[in-house]
């Protein structure tokens, strides 16, 4: 059998570049190889068996390198070529760079704290040591932020910086399971960096309580090697994916509604950001926050966890990383779909065609196209305190509940009358014109949308819109009606 | 070099390095590939002759490089009979530094020169040379004397 061995190959083969050797398959080939050239086994038959990763056998033109094809009678007159792999990938540049990992050292009781990393061949010494030298900023320290600011702790990020404007309610401690019921109205920056501490002392924590904004979030993320995006409103994620591109630090994305979360990493390595996916937020009033819509309390521990994983693997570069992923997981249907997310080409921000060139304190409501027109009529609203004066009188007064069933099972108003929006225009002759109305939900915007679609139908009576809405309310009555659980 | 260990360097003349650096910058976003040969004559295996550029034939090319075995193979013969022989290969990595990745290595062929070029949008950034004496041991890297 004729035999060519590639000029890349040759040292192998005592520099030889055409052989001659017996046999009809390549097994029997390969063996007669060995036996007259022992410098060749390492490449033919390398540790398992198998031909090395650098190596592939074609029989003419077919590659007939899988050793499950090496016993197949070959045909008379084929030429049997050892040629080389030529193929590669671009390699994981860890976020943080060799220079810095080597600042860093790990004393005894690190090695003792962190052993189970450093037995992974994956992590080992050097890799902990970049996760000791990482830098990170987490935006939000409730839902998301829980899992996300733990794991960082525990597995002993060197220095992390945790963002939140709010304070600690008696509702968030049924997901946010950094918080405890003795940090209730506690700010939540503070009671995170105090877990972090209770973790490990030795990692620099610092609070900030603060909403992100154009004006501060440029310096809460200056320095940093990665962001994580643990908020729950489009304002924040916007005006900290903006940042995160100009000062091109890369993020990691994460959010959940009720039963579903998704997480992606952005900005990376020349990957889409948070504008390439989704160009607008949609209106506002129109996604519930998790706040309002509700969320199961595992599902934040699932998607925060992802969130710290990636955000390791990142500080690492290693493994394979959700950029240009979008990884989305439904809890109840349990089941996942990874998405291909491509950079887009006109991204107002990160393509060669953008034109925003810093961070927007931009009007989120102008921003969606929902600002109200200068023209229309304002909708006029009672505070609580002039709702309940006006039931306590005993004005006449009728009271639209446009709430969903589930929200009005949570806490029923006494006495409204339940027209949910959709069915307002249809049923405005079920109110009366010459008695004012007042229209309620949870939080007192959808009402505002409930008035001017009455008025879009021609309803002319009086409305008034409750400030706050239930939200507002449940600390002034129905506080014996129990249900705010 | 400044230890005492005489460090071996790969040579290329400036008109090829060119090319080299154009390959990069036309296939960005994409990575760039192909195979470079010595002179058989002048029995220097550290210079760069001639370089053939090379289709990347992986599905996802912005991020790993393939050249069909075949094409080298059809190289080989073209370019023997006029006294060249392959000294190594080049590829690019796209917003990338020019370091092996773990494929990189993994795939690496013994005492071939690994020629990578860092480009971004606005070109190519700088070339490094990289090279495995022997199976077992680990990739080094080689001096670019570009002359």
């Amino acid at each position: 059998m004729k035999i060519y061995i590639s000029a890349t190959l040759r040292s192998f083969f005592g520099r030889n570049a055409g052989l001659e050797a017996r046999g009809n398959n390549i097994n029997d080939i390969l063996q007669e190889l060995i036996r007259i050239y022992p410098d060749s086994e390492k490449v033919l038959k390398s540790e398992d068996g198998k031909p090395a990763a650098f190596i592939r056998i074609f029989a003419g033109e077919e590659d007939m390198t899988d050793p499950a094809r090496h016993g197949e009678t070959l045909k008379e007159g084929t030429e049997l070529l050892f040629l080389p792999v030529i193929a590669g990938g671009s390699p994981h540049v860890p976020l943080v760079s060799d220079e810095r990992r080597k600042e860093v050292n790990l004393d005894d009781k690190e090695i003792e704290r962190f052993n189970k990393h450093l037995l992974l061949r994956e992590i080992g010494v050097k890799g902990q040591k970049r996760i000791k030298a990482a830098k990170v900023t987490v935006f939000g320290a409730g839902a998301l932020g829980s899992p996300v600011i733990q794991y960082l702790a525990a597995a002993g990020v060197g220095s992390i910086r945790i963002v939140d404007p709010n304070e600690v309610r008696l509702e968030d401690l049924q997901c946010q399971v950094l918080h405890s019921q003795r940090d209730l109205k506690r700010p939540k920056a503070a009671s995170a960096k105090d877990k972090v501490r209770n973790i490990n002392r030795d990692i620099e924590v610092t609070a900030e309580n603060l909403t992100p904004d154009a004006g501060n979030v440029m310096s809460l993320i200056e320095g940093s090697d990665l962001v994580i995006d643990c908020s729950d409103n489009f304002r924040s994620r916007y005006i900290i994916n903006d940042a995160c591109v100009l000062w091109g630090i890369p993020l990691v994305f994460g959010a959940v509604y009720q039963f579903e979360g998704m997480v992606s990493v952005l900005n990376h390595e020349n990957g889409p950001c948070l504008r390439c996916l989704f160009p607008e937020p949609p209106a506002p009033g129109l996604v519930p926050t998790c706040a309002e819509g509700g969320t199961i309390s595992p599902l934040s521990g699932i998607i925060g966890s992802i969130q710290a994983n990636e955000a390791l693997k990142l500080i690492m570069g290693v493994g394979e990383t959700l950029s240009g992923r979008l990884l989305r997981v439904d809890t109840f249907g349990l089941r996942t779909d990874l998405l291909r997310v491509k950079k887009n080409e006109s991204c107002r921000i990160c393509s060669a065609k953008a034109d925003i060139t810093e961070v927007e304190d931009f009007d989120y409501e102008e921003f969606c196209g929902l600002k109200q027109d200068e023209n229309e009529i304002p909708v006029e609203g009672f505070t609580v305190e002039e709702l309940t004066h006006r039931i306590e009188s005993g004005d006449p007064l009728t009271i639209v509940d446009v709430r969903e069933p589930h929200e009005r099972a949570i806490l029923r108003f006494p006495g409204a009358k339940v027209i949910p929006i959709g069915q307002l225009a249809r049923r405005q002759n079920e109110l009366s014109p010459d008695i004012d109305t007042v229209f309620i939900c949870r939080q007192g915007k959808r009402s505002i949308l409930a008035i001017n679609t009455l008025r879009e139908a021609g309803y002319k009576g009086p409305m008034y819109n409750l400030k706050g809405g239930m939200d507002a309310m449940k600390d002034v009555i129905f506080s014996n009606e129990g249900g705010w659980l | 070099m400044t230890s005492g260990r005489r460090s071996e360097a790969v040579a290329i003349n400036t008109d090829l390095y060119w090319q080299l650096g154009e390959h990069a910058r036309l296939s960005y976003p994409n990575e760039c590939c192909g195979i470079l040969f010595g002179s058989v004559e002048r029995s220097d295996k550290n210079r760069v002759a001639v370089v053939i550029p090379g289709d990347n034939l992986r599905e996802e090319p912005g991020s790993h490089y393939g050249i069909d075995p075949m094409t080298l193979y059809r190289a080989e013969k073209t370019w023997a009979g006029r006294g060249y022989e392959v000294i190594g290969f080049y590829h690019s990595h796209p917003d990338c530094e020019a370091v092996l990745s773990e494929e990189d290595e993994l795939k690496m062929v013994p005492e071939q020169i690994y020629l990578i070029l860092s480009v971004d949008k606005t070109g190519c950034r700088g070339l490094r040379a990289w090279r495995k004496k022997d199976i077992e041991t680990d990739a080094e890297e080689l001096e670019v004397k570009r002359a």
